[in-house]
C-alpha cells in the first residue's frame, strides 16, 4: 500500500469514527429529557397555564414532535454545517463560545505546546548525555519539580511575586490588547511557564530514558569514529530514534494542552479559555454548549489520532503501511 | 385557611404568647427551670425523668432569641429537644448527654456546606460540633457544589403538587414550583437532612415579598416544607390591606415574633459584605443602598478622569435586560441603563426615569422626565414604549419575562405623552420598595416585530438588547464590548440624561466622573484579591478571614455594608430529610427551637466571621423598621 492510499484509508476512517460519535451522541440526547421542554413547563405552571399543553407547544417549536429520523438527519446536517445551536448561558451562538474560548486557549497553548517539544526531548537528551553527573540531577530535579507542583498551587505563588509583589505581570487578562504584542507576551509569560513546568517531566523523562538506549549504540559509534559532531551525532542518531515513542506521549500531550490541564490556569490567571467554557457549560447544564465542545474535542482527538499515525509513519521508516 | 391553634402545636403552652408577656412582665418572660433550679411558673407539670427538669418550666417570650444569653446551651437545647420527644409519636430520648433514636442508637444526620468556601466549611463544623456538646447529635459534615445541590437536593425539577392536613385544615398545592414542589411526601430526588448552602433574602425594605417563604404552608417557595403553625396568610393579608406605615408594622411585627418562635430556618447570622475600595475612591458608604449616587463618584479629583474598574466571581449569563435575573449581571446593565429609580443613603425613593406617587396605594402614578433618549432610531422615551412593554411583554403568557410576575394583575393605563397609571388589584404602600414596578426603558419598535410574530428565541437573542445598543443617554456609560468570558468594557456616555435633573447630589451634573468603566470575570478569589491591592481594580469583595490584613493595608480601604441576605440552618421537613430514624423531629417546632438553642451565635460570629456579623433571630435584620421590639 503506498503512502496516498494509507492516508486516504485513514482520512475515511476518521471520517466513519466521527460518524459513529456524532450518532451514539444523538441517541443519548433524544433519550435524556428536553431541559427547555421542562421549563416551559414550569413556566405555565407558575403562571397557572396547562404545563402539558405547554411542554407539547415547546416540543413542536424545537421540532421534538418528528420522527426520530428526521431530527437526525438534522442533527447530522447541523453538525457537520457547524450550526451547534445557541448558547442559552451566555447568550451566544456555540461556535462562536468555542471559537471565541479556542481563541485565547490557543494564545497560551500553542507556545506551551512548542516549548514542551522543543524543551522536554532536549533536556531528557541532554540528561541522557551527562548521565549521573550534576547536570542530569539538575534538569532531573527542574523536571520533577514542575511535574509534581500542582499548576494552580504554582499560579497563584507566581501571581503573587511577580504580579501583587513585584508588579512586573498584571493581575487581571486583558482580552483587549493584540495577539503579537508586547504586553500580551508578559500577560502570558507566567501561565505559559507553569504549564510548562507541569508537563515537561513526563517528556523528559521518556526521552531521558529512550535516548539513554541508543547512545551506545553500534550506530552511534559508528558515527563517532566517522569524526561526528557531538550536536550533529545526537540531533541526527539519538533525537530522531528517541521521537518514535515519544511521538504517541505528544499527541496525546496535544489534546490534552486543550482541556484538562489548563482548567486551573484559566481559573487562576482569568483567562476565558476552552477549558473554562467546557467547565461552566457542565456546571449550568447549557446543553448545546456541552455537546458544542464535546464534539469539538472528539474531532480534535480523531484529527490528533490521525496525525499521529501520519507522524509514526513518517518518523520511522522500518513502519509500513501494510497490514494496517 | 390554617388557623392559629396553640392546643396542637405546643402541648405545654396553653395561652397565647402575648398573655405570657402580660402576665409575666417583659424581662420575666424567660425562665430557665434547667439553669436557675427554680420551678416553673406557667408549666402543666414536668414529667421530671431521668434527672432532667423536663420541658414544661422552660417559657419562651413573644419574641424569642435563640441561641443567646439564657436561650442558648445544654440545658435549655435539652428541655426544648425533650418537648419534641413528648410531640413525637417515636420513642426518641436521651441516654445521659447522647440523643438516640427508638433502637437505642445516636441520632446521625448530615450537613451539607458550600464547597470550596471556607466560611461556609467551618460553619458547617462549628454547627456539627454544637450540635454534638449541646444536644448529644452526631453531625456528618459534607462538601457540596451550590449548582448541584439547589437541582438535586433543594428542589425537585417535576413538581407534582398535592394535598396535605395542615392545622387540621385541607391544603392544596395547586401551583407547585421547583421550590415548593408539593406537600411534605413530595421531595427532591436526592435525601438530605441539614443545609447551609444557601441563605436567603429577607427583604427589610419590603417585607411584604417575604410572603414567598411563609404565606401558608404552599407558598412559591419552600424547599424545607415548613408548614406554619400560626395563621401566616391572615397576618400576610393583613399586611397587604394595610394603608398606613402603623398597620403594617404591626401585622409585621407578629408575623416576625412568629417566625423567630417557629424557626422555619434556623436563623443564624446577617453577615456584612466586606468590600474593599480603592483608597483614593469617593463615594462608597457602609449602607444598604451603598452605590445609589455611583454617578456622582470619583477618584482624587472630583473632575472626569481614569476608569472605575471592579471584578466579579461570576460571568453573566446575559445583558438582555427583558430576561436577566442575575444580580451580578443587572450591575453590568444598570452601567448602561438606569433602572427606574432607586434608594438613597435614607432608604428615600429616588426618581431616575420616572417618579411614582399614589394616594391610596392603589391607583399610582408614573410621570416619566422628558429628556430621556434612546438611541437612533428610536428616539425619546414616551409613556407608550413602558405600556407596550408592560402589556405586550410583561403580561404576555408567550414571553416568559423576568418581570412577568411583577405585573400580574396590574391594570397600567397611558394617561399622557410622559405619564402612565397603574392600578393595583389591591392597595399597597410598598409597592415601590419591592421593586415590581421597576422597568428598564425598552423600545417599542425594537420589541414590536418580535412581539407580532411571538418569538421568545427571537427576543431572547436578539442582538441590540444584548449588547445594549439601544440605550441612548439612559446609562452613566455605553457598553463597548462584553466578552462572554471576560467581562465587560465601557466609555463614559456624554449624553446621560442625569446631568439635567434637579434631584441628587451637584456631582451629578458632570456625572459620572470616570472616562471609562469595566467588570472583570475573576473567579479565582486570590486573583480578584491580587487586583484590588495592586490598584487594577477599584473594588473587590473581601472574605471575612482576610479582613484584618485588609484594613491594615494602606491600598486599600475596606467597608462593611450590610445585606439583607442571611446565613441559616434549614433543616428539611419532607419525607426525606431525617435519616436518623422514624419521622421527623424537624417537623415539630420544640425540636427547630431546640436546634437553634444549642448553636451560640456569638461564638460563631465570633469564632468564624471575626466579628463581622450581626445575629439573627427573625426574618428581618435588626436595622429594619419592622423589626420586633426585643424583650430586653
Amino acid at each position: 500500500m503506498g503512502f496516498g492510499r494509507y492516508l486516504s484509508a485513514r482520512v475515511l476512517w476518521a471520517g466513519v469514527v466521527s460518524l459513529i460519535i456524532v450518532t451514539v451522541t444523538f441517541l443519548m440526547l433524544a433519550a435524556a429529557p428536553n431541559p427547555a421542554v421542562r421549563q416551559a413547563a414550569t413556566q405555565a405552571a407558575l403562571q397557572g397555564g396547562d404545563p402539558a399543553a405547554a411542554a407539547e407547544r415547546a416540543r413542536e417549536l424545537r421540532g421534538l414532535n418528528e420522527p426520530l429520523h428526521v431530527r437526525y438527519f438534522d442533527f447530522i446536517q447541523s453538525v457537520y454545517t457547524l450550526d451547534w445551536g445557541w448558547s442559552v448561558s451566555r447568550s451566544q451562538p456555540v461556535m462562536e463560545a468555542v471559537t471565541q474560548a479556542l481563541y485565547y486557549t490557543a494564545q497560551y497553548s500553542i507556545p506551551w505546546t512548542i516549548l514542551t517539544i522543543i524543551l522536554g526531548p532536549l533536556v531528557g537528551v541532554y540528561s541522557a548525555a551527562n548521565m549521573y553527573s550534576w547536570k542530569d540531577h539538575a534538569a532531573t530535579g527542574f523536571a520533577f519539580f514542575g511535574y509534581a507542583i500542582p499548576n494552580f498551587f504554582f499560579g497563584i505563588i507566581l501571581l503573587l511575586v511577580f504580579g501583587v509583589w513585584l508588579e512586573w505581570i498584571p493581575i487581571t487578562y486583558n482580552t483587549g490588547v493584540p495577539v503579537f504584542s508586547v504586553e500580551n507576551a508578559i500577560q502570558l509569560a507566567i501561565p505559559v511557564f507553569v504549564l510548562v513546568t507541569g508537563s515537561i517531566g513526563a517528556v523528559m523523562r521518556v526521552s531521558r530514558n529512550e535516548s539513554a538506549e541508543f547512545q551506545n549504540a553500534d550506530f552511534m559509534k559508528t558515527a563517532k569514529a566517522k569524526g561526528v559532531s557531538p550536536l550533529r551525532a545526537y540531533a541526527y542518531h539519538v533525537m530522531r530514534p528517541t521521537l518514535v515513542p515519544l511521538s504517541t506521549t505528544l499527541v496525546g500531550q496535544l489534546l490534552a494542552l486543550f482541556l484538562g490541564a489548563s482548567l486551573l490556569v484559566e481559573v487562576v490567571f482569568a483567562i476565558p479559555g476552552l477549558g473554562r467554557l467546557t467547565y461552566e457549560a457542565l456546571i449550568a447544564q447549557d446543553t448545546n454548549l456541552v455537546l458544542g465542545t464535546t464534539l469539538f474535542f472528539t474531532f480534535v482527538a480523531v484529527i490528533g489520532n490521525l496525525i499521529e499515525d501520519l507522524v509514526f509513519t513518517v518518523l520511522d521508516p522500518r513502519i509500513s503501511y501494510d497490514d494496517r | 385557611m390554617s388557623r392559629r391553634d396553640i392546643e396542637d402545636r405546643d402541648d405545654s403552652r396553653h395561652v397565647d404568647r402575648r398573655q405570657w408577656l402580660s402576665a409575666l412582665g417583659l424581662a420575666g418572660a424567660v425562665t430557665l427551670a434547667g439553669c436557675s433550679g427554680n420551678g416553673g411558673d406557667g408549666g402543666d407539670g414536668s414529667d421530671g425523668g431521668d434527672g432532667s427538669d423536663g420541658g414544661e418550666s422552660l417559657t419562651l417570650p413573644d419574641f424569642p432569641e435563640f441561641g443567646v444569653d439564657d436561650l442558648y446551651g445544654r440545658d435549655v437545647a435539652h428541655t426544648l429537644a425533650e418537648r419534641a420527644f413528648e410531640e413525637s409519636e417515636y420513642d426518641y430520648s436521651f441516654d445521659g448527654d447522647t440523643m438516640v433514636n427508638p433502637d437505642g442508637d445516636q441520632v446521625e444526620i448530615n450537613i451539607y456546606h458550600s464547597a470550596g468556601q471556607e466560611t461556609s466549611q467551618l460553619t458547617a463544623d462549628f454547627i456539627a460540633q454544637e450540635l454534638g456538646q449541646n444536644l448529644g447529635i452526631s453531625v456528618t459534615v459534607e462538601a457540596i457544589d451550590g449548582t448541584r445541590f439547589n437541582n438535586e437536593y433543594w428542589t425537585q425539577p417535576e413538581p407534582e403538587g398535592g394535598t396535605d392536613t395542615v392545622n387540621g385544615e385541607e391544603v392544596t398545592w395547586e401551583n407547585p414550583t421547583p421550590q415548593n414542589p408539593g406537600p411534605r411526601s413530595v421531595t427532591s430526588n436526592e435525601s438530605w437532612d441539614m443545609s447551609i448552602v444557601f441563605g436567603l433574602n429577607t427583604y427589610p425594605l419590603n417585607p411584604l415579598t417575604n410572603s414567598v417563604f411563609f404565606d401558608g404552608a404552599n407558598p412559591f417557595y419552600n424547599p424545607v416544607g415548613y408548614y406554619p403553625q400560626f395563621d401566616a396568610q391572615e397576618l400576610f393579608s393583613q399586611a397587604r390591606q394595610a394603608t398606613s406605615t402603623d398597620e403594617l408594622r404591626e401585622a409585621f411585627v407578629e408575623i416576625f415574633e412568629n417566625l423567630a418562635y417557629e424557626q422555619p430556618y434556623i436563623t443564624l447570622l446577617f453577615s456584612d459584605d466586606i468590600v474593599g475600595y480603592n483608597p483614593d475612591l469617593e463615594g462608597p458608604i457602609e449602607n444598604f443602598s451603598n452605590g445609589w449616587d455611583l454617578p456622582a463618584w470619583y477618584e482624587g479629583e472630583s473632575n472626569v478622569s481614569g476608569s472605575y474598574d471592579t471584578v466579579t466571581s461570576a460571568r453573566f449569563t446575559t445583558l438582555n435586560p427583558l430576561f436577566n435575573t442575575e444580580n451580578g449581571a443587572g450591575e453590568a446593565i444598570e452601567r448602561a441603563l438606569d433602572p427606574a429609580y432607586t434608594f438613597d443613603e435614607e432608604q428615600e425613593y429616588f426618581p431616575l426615569l420616572y417618579d411614582m406617587s399614589t394616594e391610596d396605594g392603589e391607583v399610582w402614578t408614573f410621570d416619566i422626565r422628558e429628556n430621556l433618549q434612546f438611541s437612533e432610531p428610536y428616539g425619546q422615551v414616551t409613556a407608550e414604549d413602558f405600556i407596550y412593554l408592560v402589556q405586550e411583554l410583561h403580561q404576555a403568557d408567550w414571553a416568559p419575562t423576568a418581570a412577568s410576575s411583577s405585573w400580574d394583575g396590574v391594570t397600567v393605563e397611558q394617561t399622557g405623552e410622559f405619564q402612565f397609571q397603574a392600578t393595583l388589584e389591591s392597595s399597597n404602600i410598598l409597592w415601590p420598595k419591592t421593586y415590581d414596578p421597576t422597568l428598564y426603558p425598552i423600545p417599542k419598535d425594537l420589541v414590536q416585530p418580535y412581539v407580532e410574530e411571538e418569538d421568545v428565541e427571537g427576543l431572547q437573542q436578539d442582538e441590540e438588547l444584548l449588547e445594549l445598543q439601544f440605550a441612548g443617554n439612559l446609562g452613566p456609560f455605553e457598553l463597548t464590548e462584553w466578552n462572554r468570558g471576560s467581562g465587560t468594557e465601557y466609555v463614559r456616555n456624554d449624553e446621560y440624561y442625569l446631568r439635567d435633573i434637579d434631584e441628587g447630589p451637584d456631582l451629578f451634573s458632570e456625572g459620572p466622573l470616570f472616562e471609562e468603566a469595566s467588570i472583570s470575570v475573576v473567579q479565582e478569589q486570590a486573583s480578584r484579591l491580587g487586583a484590588l491591592e495592586t490598584g487594577e481594580a477599584d473594588s473587590a469583595a473581601i472574605p471575612p478571614e482576610q479582613y484584618e490584613s485588609y484594613n491594615q493595608n494602606d491600598n486599600v480601604t475596606v467597608r462593611q455594608v450590610p445585606t439583607p441576605y442571611n446565613t441559616i440552618l434549614s433543616v428539611n421537613q419532607r419525607a426525606n430529610g431525617w435519616n436518623a430514624g422514624p419521622g421527623n423531629l424537624f417537623q415539630l417546632v420544640p425540636f427547630r427551637q431546640a436546634l437553634a438553642a444549642a448553636i451560640s451565635k456569638q461564638d460563631l460570629i465570633d469564632g468564624v466571621y471575626r466579628g463581622l456579623a450581626s445575629p439573627h433571630f427573625t426574618w428581618q435584620p435588626r436595622w429594619s423598621e419592622f423589626y420586633p421590639v426585643s424583650d430586653e
